[in-house]
């Protein structure tokens, strides 16, 4: 095995795989930073360009690419409110109030470092469980990803925004939202009004651009002035304070980077879900989860060090059972193939130093990313300080170019607009948007496992899979937790005042 | 229309909703309505819920509500300082305010609109250098050369770098099926 | 890479000159813009597959440009909607999945606002046999054990795809029952599902398969087409395993899935144009420079003439009356 580590790191050290993973980073990032355009496209666009290079240097830029895609699309979401990428959404959710607060660079650092210790701690972590990856994977199922999707579900509370009344409210839309569309489980089309165009649903990005970018470019026309004020906030943060926070919070790296590789690995979980669950454990963990939601720089970390870590374990399943995963990994397959190589379980024997060079290529990509985010974080955090009679249009430009550019609709740019009126008016009246997005996000997944539970096991399907069970059991003591400690708190701090 | 009024609205409309995706659930089979029909039922208690629960407090304390009060949450005083601003201000802010919501409104569906008829990027371009003139920011010949330069490079790196071909518009087709 | 392409049009436009006689006896495109709409996402197959040959066209019927488009939406209908209604004049040409296109409406799918054997087939342009296979550690061997089974076969499924479809039929040919599961996540996630054997078995091509089979996750079982496959001699196929009376309605669900993907024109194409057409696309795609660039990348294609593509889906139309209720009450089962 040490050979193959080895090995696989010297196949990485031509000038050709170094320049293409370079090259690949560069553009990774930028993709990641235009609105709606995420890591499988990239990586799908790019393809045409690999055929005749070196074996390493076609994957150096393929992976490259996609892992840039993370930090790109975090960038975003930190400093507009406008997550990249569906995966990056959670870092509106305190990224963006950070930006607020004048910790724009921290916010950047944290985020950077994150991606970059989960990408790395999920490489390692990936190698060691090599061994591991086949017998989970059989052992998880449709009931487990059930629960995998109601954990997710349970960050909810957090997004009261003032009532978490109104949040509960505003998730119920946002899951009625996401079953419009053709129903793949039943083939029946609900809620389209026979309308073609909603035969497919509504596109995660292009309400995302919607709800958070358009409806924050009217709020700051509105308001006028800029997203920072800099005269009232002054931006006095800097990366180090963010790789700081990162090293400090390290057990949170830990446990987000495990969940990270996991989620990778269970084909039909996704990298969204991800961030979600790494967000929901962050706040389940925490010691001041109130804190959530309005700048708590753990919020930053968490999803990032998932999202990144999720990389390497989304691998695992074209190594263990040469299937692709998800989305990305079927382009990188394709690029095996051109290659000729064969994905499936000789990966993990024969053709062991070419996933270490995979490995590796995680690895060194993260850290061209942490270099170069750390880098340029300082001058991009200054971007919100830019007048609104700049930003908002210009912003707005992007956007619609944006959500033209992900499915190629025209009619997605109407429902952009749309989608950025509804996030208007829930942002006035305290309707949690946050909470729309992750109903919309974790329906489908609830829906669709749900079915599949009960065809496959029956209505008592979690006495029949006892690790469903035991999450579940798990969701309800994490979810009581912060509760229970809070009137923990308070009634110590009422026998405190009691005696005094 | 007082806070309270506008709150009132917001919640009937959602209201609205949840019931027009009850009565739809009804046509599709049982597996199909299997979880929207009982989401779109919790939706409509929750909201019913809301609706009373805000009748009856005060207009200052018009975003706490009954779980906040059972749970005793804290960290809501943002929330309620913004609502209980929003009565004490001047009706002449009031308008100013509900002014630029409709301008801000219009110009997302003006930008739309341009884009649908003449394309993504004259649409675009237009749009930019109306607004720059418009909100007198910038002189013309820093307006022409900001929106120019922004739909240039968006033209680089969608078009050009990306592949994408990006819509012509109405027009276009138009003018082509003449 | 613009300057690559800029070269490369400019290094096509030579050879048309030079040593394509083909290019000088048709002239229809010569010069002229074809748009060529991908009936399918950027970033999927169809477009690969696209802009692969897209080169080759130009190449051989000499048009000035052949500009490719995305035009997606509706698992594909968006797009055969949009070529229903387009201009006839021979410009605008598309590549369509032509499963969605038959099945959609046999189905009694809604949205399809179009009748799939009135479009012009200009040809087939891939085509990769599908296989059914059952996971390694399976009981199943032969069909007489699903015969055996005591219960309905386990299918897992992403949703009513042409592979549902296809098991629906081959089914109801053998007169067992099966149970559809739909609501899985793709391709790898089914996969998963007949490995660890909460389903029976499932349908994917060869190439998905492949490293499956290698290490033994999972065995083929029925080859879903005509004729066995020299990867897996032993596997028999769909027709050797069914009565002979029931091969009509096979045969139209298994030719409607050979059509895979096809080069199609709106109705009515104007008739010059369809024989240029049909002539100058099969011999690009037989041009030998595209056969080894189709090698390389592991793309393959398989060409079939126009004609011979439009017999085929008229006997699949034959053959709706028998299909159309299998199809129908198959989708009946999971609502």
């Amino acid at each position: 095995m040490i050979d193959a580590i080895v090995a696989g790191l010297a196949a990485l050290m031509t000038p050709q795989a170094m320049v293409f993973m370079f090259i690949g980073v560069i553009y990774g990032l930028v993709i990641g930073i235009l609105p709606g355009l995420g890591g499988v496209v990239a990586m799908a666009l790019l393809l045409p360009f690999t055929h005749g290079f070196e074996v390493a240097a076609t994957l150096a830029l393929l992976l490259g690419a996609h892992i840039a895609t993370i930090w790109g699309s975090s960038v975003t979401g930190i400093l507009f409110n406008v997550p990249g990428a569906a995966k990056s959404l959670t870092s509106c959710f305190d990224g963006y109030p950070m930006t607020k607060q004048g910790q724009a660079t921290r916010a950047l650092g944290a985020s950077a470092t994150g991606a970059l210790l989960g990408g790395i701690l999920g490489a390692i972590f990936l190698a060691v469980s090599i061994p591991l990856v086949r017998p989970i994977m059989l052992a998880l199922g449709p009931s487990e990803y059930l629960m995998m999707a109601l954990w997710g579900l349970t960050i909810i509370a957090t997004f009261s925004e003032g009532s978490l009344m109104k949040g509960l409210i505003a998730s119920v839309l946002g899951i009625l939202i996401a079953f419009i569309g053709m129903d793949p489980v039943t083939a029946t089309p609900r809620y389209t009004f026979d309308i073609l165009y909603l035969m497919e649903g509504i596109s995660f990005p292009v309400a995302m651009i919607g709800l958070f970018a358009v409806a924050e470019m009217m709020k700051l026309y509105v308001k006028g002035g800029s997203i920072v004020d800099r005269q009232m906030t002054e931006e006095r943060s800097t990366v180090w304070q963010g790789v700081r926070d990162a090293f400090v919070h390290r057990w949170l790296i830990v446990r987000s980077s495990l969940l990270g590789v996991w989620i990778g690995v269970l084909p039909g979980v996704g990298a969204t879900v991800g961030g979600l669950a790494a967000y929901a454990q962050a706040v389940q963990t925490s010691k001041t989860p109130e804190r959530f939601g309005k700048g708590a720089v753990e919020g930053v970390i968490a999803p990032d060090a998932t999202v990144g870590a999720n990389e390497g374990g989304g691998l695992m399943p074209t190594l263990a059972f040469g299937i692709p995963g998800g989305e990305g990994m079927a382009i990188l397959l394709v690029a095996f193939i051109g290659l000729g190589v064969v994905p499936g379980p000789d990966m993990l024997t024969k053709n062991l130093d070419l996933v270490f060079s995979m490995v590796w290529i995680i690895v060194i990509a993260n850290i061209f990313v942490t270099i170069i985010g750390l880098g340029v974080a300082p001058y991009l955090a200054r971007l919100p300080a830019l007048h609104a009679n700049l930003m908002v249009p210009a912003v707005l430009a992007v956007c619609f170019v944006g959500a033209y550019a992900t499915r190629g609709q025209i009619e997605d740019v109407a429902m952009a607009v749309a989608f950025g009126i509804l996030g208007y008016l829930m942002d006035k009246y305290h309707y949690s948007r946050a909470n729309l997005v992750i109903g919309m996000v974790l329906a489908i997944m609830i829906e669709r496992n749900l079915h599949l539970s009960l065809t496959l096991y029956g209505s008592d399907f979690l006495l029949e899979r006892p690790v469903a069970a035991a999450m579940l059991a798990f969701i309800i003591v994490t979810t009581a937790l912060p509760f229970v400690r809070r009137w923990w708190k308070r009634r110590k701090l009422a026998a405190a005042g009691g005696r005094a | 229309m007082s806070r309270r009024a506008q709150e009132n609205l917001v919640a009937l409309v959602v209201l609205g909703v949840f019931i027009v995706a009850i009565v739809m659930a009804f046509d599709y089979g049982q597996r199909a309505r299997m979880v929207p029909l009982p989401i779109a039922l919790i939706g409509v208690v929750l909201t019913l819920w809301q609706l009373v629960w805000q009748n009856i407090r005060p207009a200052d304390e018009l975003n706490i509500d009954l779980l906040e009060v059972l749970t005793r949450r804290e960290g809501e005083a943002v929330a309620r300082n913004v609502s209980s601003n929003f009565d004490e201000q001047s009706a002449h802010q009031k308008r100013q305010a509900a002014g630029r919501e409709s301008v801000a409104c219009g110009m997302v569906l003006l930008l739309l609109g341009l884009v649908w008829v003449i394309g993504l990027l004259p649409g675009v371009f237009l749009f930019m250098l109306g607004y720059f003139l418009l909100s007198d920011h910038y002189s013309l010949p820093r307006a022409l050369s900001y929106s120019l330069g922004l739909v240039v490079a968006l033209y680089l790196l969608f078009v050009q770098g990306l592949g994408i071909a990006l819509y012509h518009g109405w027009l276009e087709e138009w003018i082509r099926n003449l | 890479m613009k300057k690559l392409g800029a070269g490369l049009a400019l290094l096509a436009g030579l050879a048309a000159f030079g040593t394509v006689p083909a290019a000088a006896q048709n002239d229809f495109y010569k010069d002229k813009v074809i748009n060529f709409v991908v009936h399918g996402s950027p970033a999927g197959g169809h477009t690969r597959h696209a802009r692969m040959i897209a080169p080759y066209i130009q190449k051989h019927t000499g048009a000035r440009e052949v500009r490719i488009t995305n035009l997606q939406g509706g698992g594909g209908l968006k797009g055969a909607n949009s070529l229903w209604r387009e201009k006839t004049d021979g410009y605008t040409i598309a590549l369509s999945s032509i499963p969605t296109l038959i099945l959609a409406p046999l189905a009694g799918s809604a949205g399809a606002q179009f009748d799939a054997t009135k479009f012009t087939y200009i040809a087939r342009v891939t085509s990769e046999p599908r296989v059914l296979t059952v996971g390694g550690k399976s009981p199943l061997r032969t069909i007489d054990d699903v015969r055996k089974l005591g219960r309905a076969f386990v299918f897992p499924s992403q949703g009513t795809d042409e592979d549902f479809y296809t098991m629906a039929v081959l089914f109801d040919a053998l007169g067992l029952p099966i149970k559809m599961v739909t609501g899985y996540e793709g391709n790898a996630d089914t996969a998963l599902a007949v490995i660890k054997g909460d389903g029976d078995g499932h349908i994917t091509s060869w190439s998905q398969t492949v490293g499956a089979i290698a290490s033994g996750d999972k065995r083929p079982f029925l080859i879903v087409g005509s004729e066995r496959i020299p990867e897996a001699p032993d596997v028999p196929t769909v027709f050797e395993v069914t009565p002979r009376e029931k091969h009509a309605s096979l045969r139209a669900i298994i030719n409607t899935v050979d059509l895979h993907r096809c080069l199609i024109g709106p109705p009515n194409m104007d008739a010059k144009a369809v024989a240029a057409l049909r002539t100058l696309v099969m011999a690009a795609m037989n041009d030998p420079d595209l056969k080894a660039e189709s090698l390389k990348s592991k793309m393959p294609l398989t060409p079939l003439d126009g004609a011979k593509v439009t017999e085929m889906v008229n006997e699949v139309a034959k053959a709706s009356g028998s299909l159309s209720p299998i199809l129908k009450a198959a989708v009946k089962t999971i609502q």
